[in-house]
């Protein structure tokens, strides 16, 4: 149904906007319809709320869905007698949480995305931390988010070791030892940007421990509700776990739950990239498309969601598209910044007392 | 008089003690209270820029209290029952001060809480009634007022409940629940407001009559009466049935109040995310079977020969449904106890009413003209609350 093949032996960053959206546009609008038959409460959406699927002709007329839906009911487009798992967003701080169906054909999906658009990071040469339990990949929760970036980098590296111990502390002794034995070689730690604030950091500076300059690389992603609590930005958290653990890079990716795989990887210069397996359109107020430099509501698209209709949603986030195919990175396609979620509606009327 | 841990309590004017009342409804230095902040509004600049102010600047003009006072100077035996307990809503600025004023009418010595949030409208006016409750004429009329602002607590909440005769409990279902909770007198009277929804009815045939100019003037009554709170005040349409069949007239009423819509409002990106969230997850509950138009975001209506009802309260920010009868006695299955306001044009307000009676529809507690779903007037939610915060005396 979907060109895969095309997909995952590409350049993730490679096509330009004109070569990519034709390509986009058909295999979403596949995507889309396979959900509408797939997917009763999706379908009840569409009908209700958007025009026919097949005479769409822009990606950006395609149907979204926003993503409370996720919370508030259970959205799933395959069997349920199949293998499907059920999923719920790591956020701890909201009341609700996304439930996200799940199963092995999507997760696989998923997993290779992933290893595909950070193969010019990792490869084959470099061993691999996780801030993880090492008995983590045979739980059930390996199915999740974190689990597919876990396998998935696993793939892709060489040697891979668990940072976390069986009594949930950083083992700093493993970092260590693996340093002195191997200098000036380029490693990667990975890990959810909360417990790589909370867990690392906070461990770190516990323990008093600071490490010099070394070739390692940090990846993280997700969650940054917490961090904005904290009044902590990407810049800030970037400058002080490069101070504290001596690293060269660290990358930041944005993903969500619902999108798995597909995550969004932020570039050299700070931004953002839409890969093949993605789009992005930011939406104003009166959810038409914003210019490019107008800030907006971010709507994500991707090509990896099957067991559940996650291809294509408004997300509570607020961001800028800076530029089209002329990031001074060199990656092709859209770039853009995130600037947090979108406050709370001022609720007007003659309900609710505080 | 009341309170072990007063110290939580911000009191903004007025005393914890009173020292009068009961009193006359419509008493003569209450009206003359009310007249004095209606010129304190009008003449300040402050004031000039919050619609709503000025509206309750002109409510509570002499001339416009004794018009409601007509309605009332049969009762030569009424006076108030002692004190009330108003509980406002934190998010409808001027809602606090329409209560004090049934409140002081109807006699008694009132306690208002007044909104946490701290909005412009209510710093004006408490500076207003600080004002005048410095100069010696009313004295005796600020002896039966307390203001106050405290952060939600129920301890609060229920010591002020214990000691008074009525309350009036503004603020929805969960409010009132809540507020049921707490200890009373025997006697104390609650004037609840529950969570309520509110449509309109329109002819449509009646509508193809008029000229550009009215039409447009009616769509922008409807307008003030959506628009202006994102449709979450109770007593705003959130649909629209039609009597009749001129599908061109219905089409120029949308265009028109498109028209103002596109405008006049502005939906920020946090309202822009809560409509489409609240409409998607509108569709989803319940299987729903409507067909949207979201062409232009800031005016969707939404179709349906067969809706159900149940969960009504969650389309906002100019979001209509539209539904189409051919009688008005099909009006009946979209109506239940939470239907507050018909707001109405082309029809009789008889015609209405004999519906009401006919169909035995508990809900319906108020049919006024398009344009005048938030004119606040004593009989409110089916309640005459001026009557109900004032005792009858037998002779």
């Amino acid at each position: 149904m979907i060109d895969y093949k095309t997909l995952y032996n590409s350049d993730p960053f490679g096509l330009e906007i004109k070569k990519k959206d034709p390509w986009y546009l058909t295999n979403q609008k596949k995507l889309c319809l396979y959900h509408y038959k797939n997917s009763n409460n999706y379908k009840l959406i569409i009908d209700n709320i958007f025009k026919n699927i097949s005479q769409v002709k822009k990606i950006s007329n395609l149907p979204f869905i926003h993503t409370s839906l996720f919370k508030n009911f259970d959205l799933i487009s395959t069997n349920r007698d199949q293998k499907v798992s059920t999923f719920s967003s790591s956020g701890t701080t909201s009341s609700k949480q996304s439930k996200i169906n799940l199963d092995p054909k999507t997760s696989l999906l998923q997993t290779k995305a992933l290893s595909r658009i950070f193969s010019k990071i990792i490869n084959k040469d470099k061993d691999i931390f996780f801030i993880e339990k090492k008995k983590f990949l045979k739980s059930r929760e390996s199915m999740s988010a974190k689990g597919a970036a876990i396998k998935g980098f696993s793939q892709l590296c060489n040697k891979k070791y668990f940072l976390l111990g069986s009594d949930n502390k950083i083992n700093f002794t493993l970092l260590k030892n693996y340093l002195k034995k191997n200098r000036n070689k380029e490693f990667i730690i990975f890990g959810f940007t909360s417990s790589v604030w909370f867990n690392l950091l906070k461990e770190a500076k516990r323990q008093k421990i600071k490490i010099k300059k070394n070739q390692g690389i940090l990846i993280h992603g997700g969650g940054w509700k917490k961090m904005y609590d904290l009044r902590v930005d990407n810049d800030k958290f970037k400058k002080k776990i490069k101070s504290v653990f001596g690293l060269k890079h660290v990358y930041n990716y944005y993903g969500m739950i619902e999108q798995t795989g597909s995550v969004f990887l932020e570039c050299e210069e700070g931004y953002f990239h839409c890969s093949n397996f993605s789009d992005v359109f930011i939406r104003n107020s009166k959810l038409e498309l914003s210019k490019i430099r107008e800030i907006g509501l971010i709507q994500t698209l991707s090509l990896l969601p099957l067991s559940y209709p996650g291809h294509n949603i408004l997300t509570e986030d607020l961001g800028v598209i800076h530029g089209i195919d002329d990031c001074s990175c060199g990656r092709k396609g859209k770039y853009f910044t995130v600037l947090g979620r979108v406050p709370n509606a001022e609720l007007r009327g003659c309900s609710d007392v505080t | 008089m009341l309170l072990e841990n007063g110290k939580k309590i911000k009191i903004i004017v007025g005393k914890f003690n009173f020292k009068d009342g009961p009193n006359d409804i419509f008493s003569e230095d209450i009206i003359l209270l009310l007249n004095e902040i209606s010129k304190e509004i009008l003449n300040n600049k402050k004031c000039k820029k919050f619609p709503d102010l000025i509206t309750f600047g002109f409510w509570c003009r002499k001339s416009n209290i004794n018009k409601i006072f007509n309605n009332y100077n049969f009762f030569k035996n009424r006076m108030g029952r002692g004190t009330v307990l108003h509980i406002t809503p934190s998010n409808v600025p001027t809602n606090f001060a329409y209560s004090m004023v049934f409140g002081l009418l109807s006699g008694n010595n009132n306690i208002i809480r007044l909104p946490s949030k701290n909005f412009l409208q209510v710093k004006i006016l408490c500076e207003i009634l600080k004002k005048l409750s410095t100069k010696k004429i009313f004295k005796k009329s600020f002896q039966k007022l307390l203001l106050i602002k405290y952060q939600n607590s129920d301890l609060i909440s229920s010591e002020l409940s214990k000691n008074v005769e009525a309350r009036v409990i503004w603020g929805g279902d969960s409010t009132v629940k809540k507020f049921k909770t707490f200890e009373t007198k025997p006697r104390c009277i609650d004037l609840s407001f529950a969570n309520r929804y509110s449509i309109s009815l329109i002819d449509s045939n009646k509508l193809a009559k008029l000229n550009a100019q009215n039409l447009s003037s009616l769509a922008k009554k409807f307008y003030n009466d959506t628009y202006t709170m994102d449709q979450f005040g109770c007593s705003s349409p959130n649909s629209i049935f039609w009597l009749g069949k001129n599908n061109f007239a219905k089409k120029r009423f949308w265009f028109e109040l498109s028209e103002i819509v596109n405008k006049e409002y502005n939906l920020d990106l946090s309202g822009a995310n809560k409509k489409i969230s609240n409409l998607m997850n509108f569709a989803l509950n319940k299987n729903k079977r409507f067909k949207a138009k979201i062409d232009n975001f800031n005016l969707i209506t939404l179709k349906s020969k067969k809706i159900n009802f149940d969960n009504f309260e969650n389309i906002n920010f100019g979001t209509f449904l539209e539904i189409d009868l051919n009688d008005i006695n099909n009006l009946k299955k979209y109506t239940s106890e939470k239907l507050q306001t018909i707001t109405y044009y082309g029809i009789e307000f008889k015609i209405i009413k004999k519906f009401i009676i006919n169909n035995k529809i508990k809900g319906i507690d108020r049919i006024v003209p398009i344009g005048r779903a938030f004119d606040l007037t004593p009989e409110w939610d089916g309640l005459d609350i001026i009557s109900t915060l004032s005792r009858t005396i037998g002779i």
